[in-house]
């Protein structure tokens, strides 16, 4: 658990960071957006501590971090940014290897480590372990940098717009990837990020910076639906908030028992695209399948504001 | 072939070496070794040998109206070594054939056309290796071999009429002490200008706002002429007591001097790492000498080293001023010689010198490659 308590950072007459607190339970993917100058990397540095706070007080685990001694704090905590900065000079498995060869892991335990990261991030160990950062593309490193951040097994997880220079497709597979990887090892994760849709499609709270001022936070449902003044609707999405709000849901929550034609959708396809869908086939109706294939019922169109 | 030669850099050498040789002084001769001498040229010293030597600028200048090939290239490298061996025995023939018929007095050195010759044909094999690509270790086997055959040809006997050899033959022993303080003197000068340099550019790079004073100071220091700096430290070192002649002074110079390219390249090499590799070591509890020693320093090496290289080079220079002010080394030989008008003696100082920079200069330059290659791959 995390909880940041007016957490406030001056630059001399400048607040970067003004007043802040905020609380992530365990285990949560918290996602903290605004656009550039907001303070959002501030915050998520001050945890940390590459930045020290003015005022106010950041706990991790009920434990002051102010009071731990700041490589140790730094070591409990996994660290990936956008610019990834892998050490050029060393190979795929000295980087993923940094944290626990810095506690003295024994040898043997840091090469199963960094294969078994290597698989979760989906990337084929025998072929990169030895390579240098610079022989993968943008995507491969990123994956690489994310795998760093996990390997001394951190309680919390802080990623700054990680995929943030990545192109799209990339940057769609890899946040389907932290999806999976949140849910398989249940890791407190703050992610910083200026896309709402990334931080929607990702996290179960938002917060929302402004002018260094958190504006709001609480879950997606929440923002979309009562935002606390026009700022949030506005960065939320404006007209399209109930579109954004259609992506939150699943087609196998809202499933009806009666027939359809046509090739069916995934259960697990969120209600936005099924709409899409509707549109696309000129239909009311579509039949659904669950991740096996098997067919369960249909969706229609009056189910989606149900 | 062509009517105008395809190879125009190994047409022009060949060209100039051929056309000094055969106008120019090979060797000078001269009754004593305090008179200039009069100049022989290569035909009219060297008897066969001119004739392989002619025959050999010919091939190198038919050889410049080929394609530019791999092919050719290495036919350009083997003959421009082995042309230069023959000009070394030629010099060397012309030297005992003159010193046979003459008195013990009379001195037969080295005339402008050798020299001329000997650049030409340097730079052909230099520019040949260039076009071949050739390998670093290419490169070391070739330097490696030419120096082992004059080194056996000199240790035959092949050069000892030349009054070059009779210089070193008569300072035999002060060579070697000098040549062994020339080396201690650059040695320690280094040593010392890393040991207060490296820490001074880490710490430039640590604080940007201090670069200004400290590189505008240093900048000011390597303005200041060598002589007027060793003269200028006679008096303060005296005052202090340490003396104001000899090795301490010396050293205390060049240290000066080495301390520029030193500061500069290593704040260059560490501001020249990735801040987001930086931050990354930071976020992830490196601490500020972990991330030193393991990050900046390796990554910066390249840089570093080409720093050491230029001051390496630079003391190899600077430290035969030294021998002014009594330090000793290698420039001893050169003022001596000035001072009595010998030529030679000059060049038993100065050749060297320059080798001896030479070498500092290829072994660094491989050094720096090869951590180039580990930063990069």
């Amino acid at each position: 658990m995390i909880e940041l308590k007016g957490v406030t950072k001056r630059y001399g007459a400048r607040v970067s960071v003004d007043n802040v607190s905020f609380t992530v339970d365990k285990g949560a993917f918290c996602a903290i957006v605004g656009s550039s100058g907001s303070g959002k990397s501030t915050t998520l540095r001050m945890i940390n501590r590459l930045i020290e706070p003015s005022a106010g007080t950041i706990t991790l685990d009920g434990a002051d971090v102010a009071s731990m001694p700041v490589e140790s704090l730094r070591r409990r905590i996994g660290y990936a940014i956008q610019s990834v900065g892998l050490f050029p000079h060393w190979t795929i498995a000295d980087n993923i290897a940094t944290v626990p060869r810095l506690l003295h892991w024994p040898e043997e335990r840091v090469r199963s480590r960094v294969d078994e990261l290597l698989g979760l991030l989906q990337l084929d160990a025998a072929s990169v372990r030895g390579k240098y950062p610079h022989q993968l593309s943008g995507g491969q490193q990123q994956r690489v940098g994310v795998a760093r951040a996990l390997a001394a097994d951190p309680e919390v997880l802080l990623m700054d717009e990680p995929f943030g220079a990545l192109d799209p497709i990339t940057r769609a597979t890899l946040r389907g990837e932290l999806a999976r990887i949140h849910i398989a090892t249940a890791k407190t994760i703050l992610f910083v990020t200026h896309d709402i849709d990334e931080a929607l499609e990702l996290a179960d709270k938002i917060a929302i910076l402004r002018d260094g001022k958190l504006v709001q936070f609480g879950a997606p449902v929440e923002l979309l639906t009562k935002p606390a003044n026009d700022f949030v609707r506005d960065f939320m999405g404006g007209g399209a908030l109930g579109l954004k709000l259609l992506t939150l849901t699943r087609v196998g929550d809202r499933l009806k028992p009666e027939p359809a034609a046509g090739e069916p959708i995934a259960a697990a396809t969120n209600l936005a695209d099924a709409l899409s869908q509707m549109v696309l086939r000129r239909t009311e109706r579509l039949p659904v399948r669950d991740a096996a294939g098997k067919p369960v019922g249909s969706i229609g169109l009056s189910d989606l504001v149900a | 072939m062509s009517i105008v030669p395809r190879q125009r850099v190994l047409f022009v050498l060949a060209a100039v070496a051929i056309m000094c040789c055969a106008g120019g002084g090979f060797v000078d001769a001269a009754p004593n070794r305090l008179v200039s001498g009069m100049p022989l040229a290569l035909w009219h010293s060297a008897g066969a040998l001119a004739l392989w030597l002619a025959l050999g600028g010919v091939a190198l200048v038919a050889l410049s109206f080929t394609r530019s090939t791999r092919a050719s290239h290495l036919a350009a490298l083997g003959l421009a070594v082995a042309l230069l061996l023959v000009l070394l025995l030629a010099a060397g023939g012309s030297a005992a054939r003159l010193m046979a018929a003459a008195t013990p007095a009379t001195r037969v050195s080295l005339g402008w056309a050798f020299w001329t010759a000997a650049f030409c044909l340097a730079m052909i094999a230099i520019d040949a290796l260039q076009r071949l690509g050739a390998s670093n270790p290419a490169r070391l086997a070739v330097v490696v071999a030419i120096v082992a055959a004059i080194a056996g040809m000199a240790a035959a006997g092949r050069f000892d009429a030349l009054s070059l050899a009779r210089e070193y033959a008569a300072r035999r022993s002060e060579f070697g002490a000098e040549l062994a303080r020339h080396c201690v003197l650059v040695a320690a000068s280094v040593a010392i200008a890393l040991a207060i340099g490296a820490p001074l550019g880490i710490f430039v790079a640590r604080r940007p706002l201090t670069a200004p004073s400290i590189f505008g100071t240093l900048n000011l220091l390597q303005t200041i002429p060598s002589v007027a700096l060793f003269g200028l430290l006679i008096a303060p070192l005296s005052a202090l007591g340490i003396g104001g002649i000899g090795a301490a002074p010396a050293i205390i110079a060049l240290v000066l001097y080495a301390l520029l390219p030193i500061v500069r390249n290593t704040e260059a090499g560490i501001a020249g790492v990735d801040p987001a590799a930086i931050d990354a070591a930071r976020g992830m509890g490196l601490t500020g000498g972990q991330i030193l020693w393991r990050i900046e320093l390796p990554l910066g090496m390249p840089v570093f080293i080409a720093g050491l290289r230029i001051v390496t080079v630079q003391a190899i220079g600077l430290t035969v001023v030294a021998a002014l002010i009594g330090a000793g080394g290698l420039g001893s030989f050169v003022f001596q010689g000035i001072g009595q008008y010998a030529i030679d003696l000059v060049l038993l100082g100065a050749i060297p010198t320059i080798l001896l920079a030479l070498a500092a200069d290829f072994v660094l330059a491989l050094l720096a490659a090869f951590f180039e290659r580990k930063a990069e791959s």
